[in-house]
């Protein structure tokens, strides 16, 4: 019955943000419009990272990368002439997709280095495959710069306006909306399916999968190739949002906000990740601008703040706040129950 | 004559640089069971990992069934019905009972027999039927054990290989653990048995070998080493 009622709670809170996530652009300065859009692209960011390493237990360093990955791919097919006279010049021919055929593009070939890279790392168990997705940034924005012709160094480079998700930022919104929803929600299958079946047991104990007959290696790999596909989509979806493409998009940065979200809403629940990624990155982006040098004395800034959070939630909400007030939600009938006795 | 399930021949391995194992050899016959004995740190897990191919072996052959199996990754043997119960009540912990189960059934050939495992272990361990729902890392000690051994039951086993079942359980659970053993011995069913407890395990044994720093020292019927005097005070410490 609590079981029910927890689930009755979860249809009603996600009715509700259904609700207001699509009613909000009326509300809302322009501006606004446009960071809680983003923020849905966040979102499909730390709910991809949570499926490797929250439901698969492999520690994922350089997700921004496979966001990176994803976004210059996109970025490249809708502006082949930025090959033009480089080594690559014969990729100048290629005629551009239409921009969703190149946004899914940019989930596929995202996907296709996860595969690569997780056939050769995921053989191995253990530090390995944290170590190297660890090093994948560095190499990456290297190589941005090494070969700033195409990637265009430092700016980056536009897409132009012609290519943006929508013409104004309540298209955007809502693209931004239905990505995330649509992207969640095929990710929700899939823990929910036996695959994520499979990827709980190897999260819980790879040797013990492996004896009861699970090829560890193969959905180690497939979780991190679904992991790096979204991450690809997210990316190159962020890049016809802000018609930009740069690296400073993919940095360390945006890692430790995935990290921060993830682990706050509670890692491996799919539902945490989507609220601390919510929360995380409108605080960062909106609710705590302007915080920065705020006081010359105490040196708190929104990092700070989001440390500090981090640090509460950690002591107070280990398993994160998804699971925390799921456990609230559980207890709540007993209380009620006890009331109606003693009254 | 009864075939052989499992045949070992001069198996060695270890860990890095460090050999543990100098050429093993042992056999399993189908429908009995045989029990390695041997003091702490002998080997016999490391035997056990090696035969599931956990870790690699450096050297020898395994066989099953007349099949070489020595190279195959674990998760093939277990499709072919070689299952182990590790060390230490191996359990999902974030899993609850009854999913435990389910991944026990993992492999093809035992999910197509899932409901009649099912029924065979709810009436070895009917607690385990009231505690479907409940995590299995919350579980006591000695049902995480049950769950354990249940959960290895569930991949319909050619060979069962059960590493220190009894490890760390009060003596009541103990006992329960070996009559459990002895039932599904007299079902047939072949099973491998690494125990520290002498007594029990050769009470029970078809077959023992005894290992001492990765090499077998002694085997015989478990009535012979339980009568021998000077076996028992050289390897097993009585
Ligand atoms: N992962 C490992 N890395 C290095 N050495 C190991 C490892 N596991 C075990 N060893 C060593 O291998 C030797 C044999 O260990 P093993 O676990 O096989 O013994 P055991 O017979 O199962 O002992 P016990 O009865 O205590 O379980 C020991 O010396 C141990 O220190
Ligand atoms: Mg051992």
């Amino acid at each position: 019955m609590r079981l029910k009622m927890v689930k009755d709670i979860r249809y009603l809170s996600l009715g509700i943000l259904l609700i207001v996530s699509l009613t909000l652009p009326f509300f809302l300065p322009d501006a606004y419009v446009y960071l809680v859009g983003m923020t849905f692209l966040f979102i499909i960011m730390v709910v991809s990272w949570d499926i490797i390493v929250g439901y698969t237990g492999q520690v994922n360093l350089g997700h921004t990368v496979f966001v990176g990955i994803g976004a210059y791919t996109t970025a490249l097919l809708q502006v082949p002439s930025r090959f033009e006279g480089t080594f690559l010049h014969f990729l100048s021919a290629i005629p551009s997709p239409p921009i969703y055929i190149s946004i899914i593009m940019g989930g596929v070939v995202s996907a296709f280095f996860g595969f690569i890279i997780g056939v050769i790392t995921l053989r191995l168990r253990g530090y390995y495959f944290a170590l190297v997705t660890a090093v994948l940034p560095l190499v990456f924005i290297q190589l941005l710069y090494v070969w700033s012709d195409i990637f265009g160094g430092e700016e980056g480079f536009s897409v132009g306006l012609e290519r943006a998700l929508a013409v104004d930022s309540i298209g955007k919104y809502y693209i931004a909306f239905f990505t995330m929803v649509l992207s969640v929600l095929i990710m929700y299958l899939i823990v929910r399916s036996s695959i994520g079946y499979k990827f709980r047991a190897i999260r819980d104990d790879e040797t013990l999968a492996e004896s009861v007959g699970i090829d560890t290696v193969k959905y180690k790999v497939l979780s991190f190739v679904i992991s790096s596909f979204f991450a690809g989509i997210a990316g190159a979806c962020v890049v016809h949002y802000r018609i930009t493409v740069g690296p400073s998009m993919f940095d360390i940065p945006l890692m430790l906000l995935i990290i921060l979200s993830a682990v706050i809403g509670g890692l491996g629940t799919l539902f945490g990740p989507i609220i601390g990624g919510f929360v995380i990155y409108l605080m960062k982006n909106w609710w705590l601008k302007g915080m920065v040098g705020l006081s010359d004395v105490v040196p708190i800034n929104d990092e700070v703040i989001l440390y500090i959070i981090l640090i509460v939630v950690a002591i107070l909400a280990p398993e994160g706040i998804w699971v925390y007030s799921r456990k609230i939600i559980e207890k709540l009938p007993i209380k009620f129950l006890k009331k109606a006795k003693t009254t | 004559m009864r075939g052989k399930a499992i045949e070992v021949e001069n198996l060695e391995s270890g860990y890095g640089e460090v050999k543990i194992l100098w050429g093993l050899n042992l056999d399993v016959v189908e429908g009995q069971l045989t029990t390695i004995l041997g003091s702490n740190g002998s080997g016999k897990t490391t035997f056990l990992r090696t035969l599931m191919g956990i870790i690699k072996p450096w050297d020898g052959k395994i066989i099953f069934k007349g099949e070489d199996v020595t190279n195959l990754s674990t998760y093939s043997k277990a499709e072919k019905g070689i299952i182990m119960v590790p060390e230490g009540r191996m359990i999902f912990p974030e899993m609850n009972v009854y999913e435990n189960l389910e991944m026990g059934a993992y492999t093809k050939r035992a999910r197509e027999k899932f409901e009649d495992s099912l029924d065979f272990v709810i009436s070895l361990f009917p607690r385990l039927k009231e505690r479907f729902n409940q995590k299995a890392g919350t579980l006591s000690g000695g049902e995480q054990q049950m769950l354990a051994i249940a959960r290895g039951l569930m991949s319909r086993p050619e060979v069962l290989i059960l590493d220190e079942p009894s490890l760390g359980l009060a003596p009541k659970l103990v006992l329960e653990v070996f009559e459990t053993i002895k039932k599904l011995k007299d079902e047939g069913l072949t099973m491998l048995l690494v125990e520290q407890n002498v007594h029990l395990s050769l009470a029970i044994t078809d077959y023992a070998y005894v290992i001492s720093e990765g090499r077998i020292k002694i085997q015989g019927t478990g009535e012979e080493l339980s009568k021998s005097d000077e076996i028992r005070k050289a390897y097993l410490g009585l």
